[in-house]
């Protein structure tokens, strides 16, 4: 069975790439354009891995992260944080929020499928 | 030298000077001991002989004047002797007290007093005032009154002493404070801060630190989130064209129809980020112009209702597309003087601006009024929407360059502005002399209008 992504990003170009690639890779895609949809999302059907912008409006990358963790439905799907943003400060802090990955835009299709897969894998590990 | 050992310093050297001159002073006055002062004490002397007099004479006391002359003898050693002649009709009675001593200089004054009920009954008192000691008696008071002032004036000098110490040290403990501060500010640590509350030159002086340092902390940040935002504006578009180009690859090299299709649509995204990056660009190209004072328009006579029809022309389609109508109430107006590249350029701004916050159904237009100020006459564009509107905190940023708040953009439809079209609007506008206006009510709509001035 096809595992269900979440992409989470204001723009839809990023969008649009990120599903492309997911598709390709044998991924079921859902979006949401930003943090708040992104939890709705959540609600309304099953999720196996996040894959979340970090500076969006509304509800941000980090805010969403921690209202997901904090919902004992969705406080082990993995997350992969996308971002501009490149420094170890940041990627240590967003450590403590419960991201399992990062990816810096703009990234290459191979890596991001690897990526997503991996934080797949050890989230069944974890399960099992 | 540090300031504290230099304040005390003068302020040891002004007392010396001005105890110097106090001594200079004392001798001065000693020097000059006139007659004036020596008349005056043996005036004194006559008076209390007189007052004595007169009191045993209301009380026709003899041996009491004795007595109390006895007593002056005692507080005035001037007085020297005293002989008394009591006359009471013919008959007169003398009496003596003390005797001048040998060698000294002793000149003898007289006192009469006589009873106004009696004319019979007077009383005369002879006495004696030796000039040596009624001078010593002068000098010792003076003397007295000298050491005094001497006191005085060591007790103040080491007051003023000890004060200029304690406004010394505060002194440059604050100056030393502000100097660890402006050391702080140029090692980089912006916005640190100095309490102190006085009202004084020392304290205005540290509210203006504390505000230069406040100011370098804003514009320090204003730099950074400046850099940062040029940053996320060209790395965004730029991502997504590295992004796209590898799918495009891989969906023509497919083959496939559909694949191909995705891909068309892809190369069009694209282009539409590469029209962003463009725009972005020239926006930056403009600011740096205008933060350098060389944004320059050329003022020309200008038509403006052929401006303003190429411009809702140009948005026509893409209004269209957004559900919006687009009208141009432009009515016919005397030329005016402008830019006309610029003034295309503000239009286009405001109204893509308008389309942006505008939803379907909503309506954008333009119109013009004309004004007069004084003896000059203006035409007002008016560039207005039924959009989402602002409220007033919105409005103070509009015209700030990267002002543009990420929630200003929620849910509206295109890609997102830079933040920089209205900063440009009004810098365009104020190289015209014009005056740019914002009008808006929240959820309602916003005008915009500006004005320029009537080819004369």
């Amino acid at each position: 069975m096809a595992s269900k992504a979440l992409i989470i990003d204001d723009e839809e170009d990023y969008r649009i790439i990120i599903a492309d690639i997911l598709k390709s890779g044998g991924f079921e895609v859902r979006e949401a354009r930003d943090g708040a949809e992104g939890i709705e999302a959540l609600k309304s059907g099953p999720v196996d891995v996040v894959l979340v912008d970090w500076m969006m409006p509304k509800m941000d990358g980090e805010q969403f992260c921690r209202a997901m963790r904090a919902e004992s439905g969705s406080k082990d799907i993995p997350v992969v944080m996308l971002t501009v943003k490149q420094t170890t400060d940041e990627e240590l802090e967003a450590l403590h929020f419960g991201v399992d990955d990062f990816l810096v835009k703009p990234f290459k299709s191979a890596e991001l499928l690897a990526r997503v897969r991996a934080v797949l894998r050890r989230a069944e590990n974890r399960r099992a | 030298m540090k300031i504290r050992t230099r304040l005390i310093s003068q302020t040891l050297l002004l007392q010396a000077l001005s105890l110097l001159l106090l001594a200079y002073g004392v001798y001065a006055v000693q020097q000059s001991l006139g007659e004036r002062d020596v008349e005056r004490a043996e005036t004194q002397i006559r008076l209390a002989v007189a007052r004595t007099a007169n009191d045993a004479l209301i009380q026709k006391d003899e041996v009491q004047l004795l007595s109390y002359l006895n007593f002056l003898k005692v507080q005035y050693p001037a007085l020297s002797y005293a002989r008394t002649v009591w006359h009471r009709g013919s008959r007169s009675v003398t009496q003596s007290l003390g005797a001048p001593s040998p060698g000294s200089v002793v000149l003898e004054r007289r006192v009469t007093v006589s009873d106004p009920a009696s004319s019979e009954h007077s009383v005369e008192v002879f006495f004696g005032v030796d000039q040596n000691l009624l001078r010593a008696s002068v000098r010792e008071s003076q003397d007295r009154m000298f050491k005094i002032l001497g006191l005085i004036g060591c007790v103040m000098a080491v007051f003023s002493l000890l004060m200029t110490a304690l406004l010394s040290r505060t002194l440059s403990s604050t100056l030393g404070a502000l100097g660890r501060m402006a050391e702080q500010i140029s090692e980089g640590r912006l916005g640190v801060r100095m309490e102190w509350a006085s009202d004084d030159e020392v304290g205005a002086l540290v509210r203006v630190f504390n505000m230069m340092s406040t100011r370098l902390a804003d514009l320090d940040t204003a730099k950074k989130n400046f850099v940062s935002s040029v940053t996320h504006e060209l790395r965004s578009p730029l991502g997504a064209i590295e992004s796209f180009l590898p799918l495009i690859r891989d969906k023509v090299k497919s083959g496939d129809r559909t694949a191909l299709i995705q891909a068309m649509e892809y190369m069009e995204r694209i282009e539409s980020n590469v029209h962003r990056l463009n725009r972005f660009i020239n926006d930056l190209l403009d600011v740096a112009k205008i933060e350098q004072g060389k944004m320059e328009c050329v003022l020309r006579r200008m038509e403006l209702a052929p401006v303003s029809g190429e411009v809702a022309q140009f948005f026509e389609a893409k209004a269209k597309s957004l559900g919006v109508t687009i009208e141009n109430r432009m009515q016919s107006a005397p030329a005016v003087m402008g830019d006309i590249d610029r003034i295309r350029q503000v239009l286009v701004n405001l109204i893509a601006n308008s389309l942006k916050f505008t939803p379907s159904g909503g309506k954008v237009w333009i119109e013009n009024q004309a004004l007069r100020e004084n003896s000059q006459r203006w035409i007002e564009i008016i560039v207005g929407d039924t959009g989402r509107g602002m409220d007033g905190s919105d409005r103070q940023r509009l015209f700030q360059p990267f002002s543009q708040g990420r929630n200003v953009t929620d849910g509206v439809a295109g890609p997102k502005g830079t933040g920089l079209g209205l900063y440009i609007v009004k810098s365009i506008i104020d190289q015209h002399g014009g005056r740019i206006e914002v009008r808006s009510v929240p959820g309602q709509g916003t005008q915009i209008s500006f004005s320029l001035k009537v080819a004369g």
